[in-house]
């Protein structure tokens, strides 16, 4: 990485981020800002211990506090995790059209939350925790699966993903079914749209630890991942052991997957295209490329839930805007490259 | 130094290796030779410890492999894998910047110091100029050598070479292999090398190891088992030898369009006369004093169909039963013939080559579907093919010829009916010839 | 049970009428919200709580509506000259931060577990939050006093009540001793094959329109049936949704079921919002009885009750179904 990406990186990410305090429907002066920023330990502690919150928070303070700085933390956190596990995907599966939703996680996850939802009993926490078990259980299954037909071989674990990731799409057709159309079935709707929109600081609470984990096993392992795209036999010929190295990291990544869709519902795109963009103008190099992809993944998200929030007085579904901004930015970059006469993985 | 004590691999029921046994020194090369699919590279993955290993022992410096480490094992063995993609672009450095791996820790990242190894491993390879390139976009000799670079970095005990001639140019052949040669003088480097070419491996190797369906067919001192013979047995060609500037050059012998048309074939229905004309040719060519050497397989007949059969060897006369029919299909042979074991070794015997003249006529009685199959004494027939100056006549049946023709890229001067009234004499002119 | 939530909702109302004093109010989950003078800025984040507003005369207090509400004819028509702003939808999600700007003083959740959940974001703002369930007309009832006793319009409510009464009274004497009563299949407006269960506010309609739903016994919503069931339940009539795009009534063209077509078809009309529970719900029903037993009904007379009820409800009657409005 060099000093101008590194920069050009920073720069890009401040703005966003600055950008994004400042917008949202509700206004809010840069004064009011500053001050709620003072503000933010206090709150946090007392949302932590449960306690009653501040009485003197101005209206200002209180939206951006509890509403605008959770979402945009929590945008962050969500693109970046999806981003990172999925440059983590494209590497183990040698593939860079892999998306993380390959094991069925995704399908898993939003079955999980649909189950929850018509459940009768539990709140929306166990709707959550629904959607992250079942989107675990659909990972976990395509391996066990994978590993008991043979000794860890790609095509079978994408197949095997295929057959998970269909059974539980089948399995959330039932529930749809099943659903009330003017009662549950506009939740789990909302669930396969994906969306920020109730983003609060519980969500970061139950991405954070997950995607900070994550993360850093990725990053001392990025070296490896290298390696690892060689093929089998070469990475073992180099010392590793292809096949465990594979399903850890694999495990890690659906967890991280798992997290982010289970708080905010499915978001296409960034998985997939955010890893190949910054390949396109860093190469395949995992030692830049994680902690980038991680980055620009977060800094996407970022961007499109503010336009999602804040173009309109009414929520635009945050799928449709990253595959709005994203499909140009990426069609823009290719050709950027190939007019160079650069080349593309 | 490595060793390896009769290693066997079963890939479930099929044996892949059977009692192959070698041991390098350092510094020295093996070249190992074979037939497509006879287990070269299982051999090879035994020892990365990607195969699992049913029986024998592999050794490094007197310590069993399967008690080291991955690392350890990936810091003595550095595989040479044959040229393919990357799914995504690396450059050539970054590649050969791999063969740090098992030297770094398993969160360790190389550092500046191991880039610099890998810049120079690359300039002693003379190919420094590709260290910015990207690896997809090279030729396949600039691949080989990135991928060279990368295991020399990773080892200096032992190269393990996939086939690293393939896709290369002429030029780029021998610039590979000089270039590891050229390790093992000066580093002391052991190699194991997988060649496809014979010529290649008696230049290079020091020793050769010739895989045949599993079994060791020879394993040695290059020059002692370099011979044509072993390479005609080998690959199922007649193959012979030319000395050219102190060096064995290995050549197919039938060549096209080559005009050596040193066989006869003679075919015919069963029970039409092959034996009977061959045995009067035989008695023709003793009272010529021409040397005649093979087999002769006299039957005698039942309800029209053969029975049961001797078979003589020629050299000396001597007889022995050789096939019985039986009422059941054997298994292994897919006949209705079973073998005696004394007449097979007399087959065997009488078909070596070793008291070969250069007028030999040797009589092969007869080449049916086992030596088709390689079975039999069909691996006996190329090195013969090979001898220099022999004519052969080989028996037959009618619906094989073809067949037979193909498998040992044969050009017969004569196919001849056994029911013809002038085979005999149309023999006697192939064999005066 | 209904006589008991009307005199439930009546006490409320008697009960908060002094002025000065803080309302207290409890919704359908038990959740406590207390409204210190009766709400003036509304927002209503679904259609049912738009309808509930608007029944209650509370056109002008809305500041914020569903995403799609306004498409509604009868939203439109209502809501006038008054532009409230969309906040969002369920599926794409509400805009809090849209909500919290309007600074409203109560807003109208659906009581499902992301409004649940929703509730206790906005209440954290400071924000007061009332979930609405109207899922059958009993409900519709509670809820409609609910809101009412939160902004002041008990009056109304009570005219609404009324209303509500006076129609019933009538519906139940022109049915009286209808026997036997019609068969009736009902068709959900994109599918002929997917028709009302049990469990379904569609079935209580029908039971008030003095019809037998052949699919009483079914549960879950909208369930789909097959063909050979369908003729197997010898409905007598046909009661469907109207979209405007006739998809019901192309399928019954298909082979198959031809012993349907010849049935009487009952059309709830497109813009009569009917086949949802609302406070002006029952109109529906008794539209159905008086197309399925005519000669009970006459029908100027009959159009001439449901301007009534439409006048008393709402003080105007152009906002009746265009197809009963000559």
């Amino acid at each position: 990485m060099t000093t101008k990406v590194r920069l050009c990186t920073l720069w890009t990410l401040g703005s966003l981020l600055l950008l994004a305090l400042f917008m949202g429907r509700y206004e809010i002066g840069v004064q009011a800002i500053f001050q709620s920023f003072a503000r933010l330990p206090e709150v946090l502690y007392c949302l932590a211990s449960r306690s009653p919150l501040p009485e003197d928070l101005t209206p200002e303070q209180q939206v951006f506090l509890l509403l605008r700085l959770p979402r945009i933390v929590l945008a962050l956190l969500i693109g970046a995790g999806l981003a990172l596990s999925g440059a983590v995907y494209q590497g183990v599966f040698r593939n860079p059209l892999v998306s993380p939703d390959i094991l069925g996680v995704t399908s898993g996850c939003v079955f999980g939350a649909a189950l929850g939802l018509l459940w009768p009993q539990g709140g929306w926490l166990w709707v959550q925790a629904c959607a992250l078990l079942f989107g675990l259980a659909a990972a976990f299954a395509s391996m066990t699966i994978a590993a008991r037909l043979g000794q860890g071989s790609l095509l079978l674990l994408i197949m095997t993903g295929i057959i998970v990731g269909s059974m539980f799409s089948a399995g959330l057709m039932i529930l749809k079914t099943l659903a009330d159309p003017y009662g549950e079935l506009p939740a789990i709707v909302f669930w396969l749209m994906g969306s920020l929109s109730a983003a609060s600081w519980s969500n970061v609470a139950q991405v954070l630890p997950l995607a900070l984990f994550g993360y850093a096993l990725f990053h001392l392992y990025r070296y490896r991942l290298n390696v690892l795209c060689l093929g089998d036999r070469p990475s073992q010929s180099l010392g590793l052991d292809p096949v465990k190295l594979r399903y850890g990291l694999i495990a890690m990544a659906s967890c991280v997957v798992a997290a982010c869709v289970a708080s905010v519902g499915q978001i296409a795109w960034i998985g997939l295209v955010i890893p190949h963009m910054v390949r396109t103008f860093t190469g395949s190099d995992h030692l830049s490329l994680i902690p980038l992809s991680t980055l620009f993944g977060g800094a996407f998200l970022l961007l499109s839930d503010s336009f999602a929030r804040s173009a309109f007085a009414v929520e635009v579904p945050v799928g449709i805007v990253t595959s709005l901004i994203g499909a140009p930015l990426f069609a823009y970059l290719l050709f950027r490259r190939q007019s160079q006469g650069g080349h593309h993985a | 130094m490595l060793e390896i004590n009769k290693l066997c691999c079963n890939l479930g029921e099929r044996t892949i290796l059977q009692d192959v046994s070698l041991s390098l020194k350092p510094g020295e090369f093996l070249a190992v030779l074979g037939a497509n699919g006879v287990g070269k590279s299982t051999l090879l993955n035994c020892l990365l410890g990607s195969a699992d290993i049913t029986q024998g022992t592999l050794l490094w410096q007197g310590c069993p492999l399967e008690r080291m480490s991955r690392s350890e094992r990936a810091r003595t063995l550095a595989l040479v894998p044959q040229q393919q993609e990357v799914a995504f672009s690396f450059s050539a450095e970054q590649m050969v910047l791999m063969g740090r791996t098992p030297h770094l820790g398993a969160f360790q990242s190389p550092s500046q110091t191991d880039l610099h190894h890998a810049r120079r491993t690359l300039n002693e390879l003379g190919a420094g100029h590709l260290a910015r390139c990207q690896f997809n976009q090279l030729s396949g000799g600039e691949r080989q050598l990135v991928l060279l670079a990368r295991a020399m970095l990773q080892s200096e005990s032992v190269l393990l070479l996939d086939e690293p001639t393939n896709h290369l140019d002429f030029r780029n052949r021998y610039h590979i292999l000089n270039t590891v040669k050229q390790r093992c003088r000066e580093h002391g480097t052991s190699v194991i090398a997988i060649l496809h070419d014979p010529n290649l491996a008696s230049m290079y190797a020091d020793q050769v190891l010739m895989l045949a369906q599993a079994h060791t067919l020879a394993y040695g001192p290059s020059a002692d088992v370099m011979t044509s013979q072993n390479i005609s047995q080998l690959y199922g060609l007649p193959t012979c030898s030319h000395r050219v500037m102190d060096q064995e050059i290995f050549m197919p012998q039938s060549l096209p369009p080559s005009s050596a048309t040193n066989i006869a074939i003679v075919t015919g229905p069963s029970g039409s006369g092959k034996t009977t004309t061959l045995m009067a040719l035989y008695a023709h060519c003793q009272q010529q004093k021409q040397p005649v050497r093979g087999i002769l397989c006299p039957g005698t007949m039942r309800d029209g169909r053969r029975f049961s059969s001797e078979i003589i060897n020629l050299a000396d006369g001597q007889r022995r039963p050789f096939g019985q029919r039986t009422d059941e299909l054997d298994p292994i042979t897919n006949t209705r013939f079973r073998f005696d074991p004394h007449g097979l070794a007399l087959g065997q015997q009488a078909l070596s080559p070793t008291s070969h003249h250069p007028d030999t006529t040797w009589i092969m009685d007869e080449v049916g579907p086992m030596e088709l199959e390689g079975q039999g004494y069909g691996s006996t027939l190329a090195p013969l093919l090979a001898l220099p100056g022999g004519k052969h006549i080989w028996v037959v049946r009618p619906d094989l010829v073809e067949r037979v023709v193909q498998r040992w890229q044969l050009q017969p001067a004569a196919v001849i009916d056994a029911a013809d009234s002038d085979a005999l004499t149309q023999l006697k002119e192939f064999v005066a010839l | 049970m209904r006589a008991l939530f009307l005199c439930a909702a009546l006490l409320c109302s008697v009960a908060f009428t002094a002025a000065g004093q803080p309302i207290e109010l409890t919704d359908h989950r038990g959740r406590q919200v207390s409204l210190p003078q009766p709400a003036s800025r509304i927002v209503s984040t679904y259609l049912p709580s738009t309808l509930f507003s608007l029944s209650l005369g509370l056109e002008q207090q809305l500041v914020g509506i569903g995403q799609s509400d306004r498409q509604q004819r009868f939203v439109d028509q209502l809501l006038g000259e008054h532009d409230p702003i969309a906040v969002g939808s369920r599926t794409a999600g509400l805009n809090l931060e849209t909500i919290v700007a309007l600074q409203p003083d109560l807003v109208l959740m659906h009581d499902k577990k992301d409004g649940i959940r929703l509730a206790a974001m906005l209440e954290q703002l400071g924000l007061a939050v009332l979930l609405v369930k109207a899922e059958t007309l009993e409900e519709v009832d509670a809820t409609l006093g609910m809101i009412a006793t939160a902004t002041g319009r008990q009056a109304q409510a009570q005219r609404v009540r009324q209303a509500n009464l006076t129609l019933r009274n009538e519906l139940e004497q022109r049915l009286q001793g209808v026997a036997p009563r019609h068969r009736s299949y009902y068709v959900k407006r994109d599918d002929l094959f997917s028709t009302a269960s049990g469990e379904m506010y569609q079935h209580q309609m029908l039971q008030l329109a003095g019809l037998t739903n052949v699919a009483a016994d079914l549960r879950g919503f909208f369930p789909k049936v097959d063909a050979e069931q369908l003729l197997r339940w010898q409905p007598q009539l046909l009661v469907i949704e109207d979209d405007g795009l006739n998809r019901p009534q192309r399928q019954l063209q298909h082979a198959g079921v031809v012993p349907l077509r010849q049935l009487p078809q009952l059309t709830l009309p497109a813009d009569s919002l009917w086949s949802m529970p609302s406070p002006f719900a029952l109109a529906g029903a008794y539209y159905l009885a008086s197309q399925a037993y005519p000669q009970r009904f006459a029908t100027a007379q009959d159009q001439n009750v449901l301007a009534d009820y439409y006048q008393q409800i709402f003080n105007r009657t152009d906002l009746l179904p265009k197809a009963l409005w000559p």
